[in-house]
């Protein structure tokens, strides 16, 4: 609604309300508060939160404690798994460092020697030098 | 004007503040302060005692339910504003389509014939003096905009700026607005005594 009497002096209508207020108040408190029910559910509404908030701070200590032990055990398995991960991927990278077609050809020289040695066909025992020819004769 | 509330010890705040830690005392504290002015404003805003119970219970659950997070300045400025929200809330549910305005400023509003109707019983209804009908019957001819603004101050004890913030208006429309409804008020009062 538009106002249609704009009137800025504070002052002055606190002047004019202390004649009109009080007649107002006593009007009103004739009419009387809300019943004792309102009241009381509110006073018990009051009273179930804070014993609502009373049961929490019992808790809370507790609660504290399990949450910092989680959160110790968290850590500690943290750190235990990524020192595993960093060793194995150490043992990995070793692994792949080694030449595998060298690993494999030494395996198989060792292999056919010993075939050689087996049969008599080893050409380390085969070439002698001179003076141990005649020792072996 | 200050008439209504004298300063009390312990301040709304502080009282709040007691509540939110825990004593439930400190709220029934509150309750009795503020139980008849704003129960009065309540009243005054929907002529109907039953909505006016209604809306003082939930306006205090809220008062409850949200006491830790309250950081207006004042007190009595977060209430009111509460209960206006509540107010155009409980409004909007039971009349989505007639406008509030169009009810309030119709000089002929059945306010004051519902408010007598639906207060408590016969008896009480009988110890309604001439005094208090007329002040009643005036203040519900006031259309609504200057009623609310009326009885804030009048009731609720608000200051100007506290009125126009719960509001949301202007500091000089609130002082328009309660300069109109005393100038109404006045007049009628004067013309029924």
């Amino acid at each position: 609604m538009k106002t249609q009497t704009p009137f800025n002096e504070i002052a002055a209508i606190d002047r004019e309300l202390l004649e009109l207020a009080p007649r107002i108040r006593q009007g009103f408190e004739r009419l009387g508060g809300p019943s004792a029910r309102v009241e009381q559910t509110i006073r018990e509404e009051a009273r179930r939160v804070t014993a609502g908030l009373s049961r929490a701070r019992l808790t809370w200590p507790l609660r504290r404690i399990l949450a910092a032990a989680a959160s110790l055990a968290l850590l500690l398995g943290g750190t235990a798994l990524w020192f595993a991960s960093q060793r194995a991927g150490q043992e990995t990278q070793g692994l792949a460092q080694q030449p595998a077609a060298a690993h494999i050809d030494e395996t198989t020289a060792s292999f056919a020697s010993l075939l050689m040695e087996i049969q008599g066909l080893n050409e380390d025992g085969f070439f002698r030098t001179e003076e141990a020819e005649s020792l072996w004769l | 004007m200050k008439a209504t509330m004298p300063e009390p010890d312990i301040s709304d705040a502080e009282l709040l503040q007691a509540f939110a830690q825990g004593d439930a005392t400190a709220l029934d504290e509150l309750v009795d302060r503020y139980r008849q002015p704003l129960f009065a404003w309540l009243l005054g805003m929907t002529a109907n005692r039953a909505d006016a119970e209604d809306l003082f219970q939930e306006v205090w659950f809220r008062v409850i339910r949200h006491a830790a997070r309250f950081k207006d300045v004042s007190f009595r400025a977060w209430l009111w504003k509460i209960a206006r929200n509540l107010l155009i809330d409980f409004r909007r549910k039971r009349r989505p389509t007639v406008s509030l305005d169009a009810v309030a400023d119709a000089e002929d509003d059945p306010l004051i014939e519902r408010l007598a109707a639906t207060e408590a019983g016969p008896t009480e209804r009988a110890e309604l003096d001439d005094m208090a009908r007329h002040v009643m019957r005036a203040v519900m001819m006031l259309p609504e905009v200057q009623r609310e603004v009326f009885l804030m101050r009048v009731q609720g004890d608000l200051s100007f700026n506290e009125i126009a913030t719960t509001l949301g208006i202007p500091l000089n429309t609130a002082l328009g607005r309660m300069h109109d409804a005393m100038g109404k008020l006045k007049k009628w009062l004067a013309e029924e005594a």
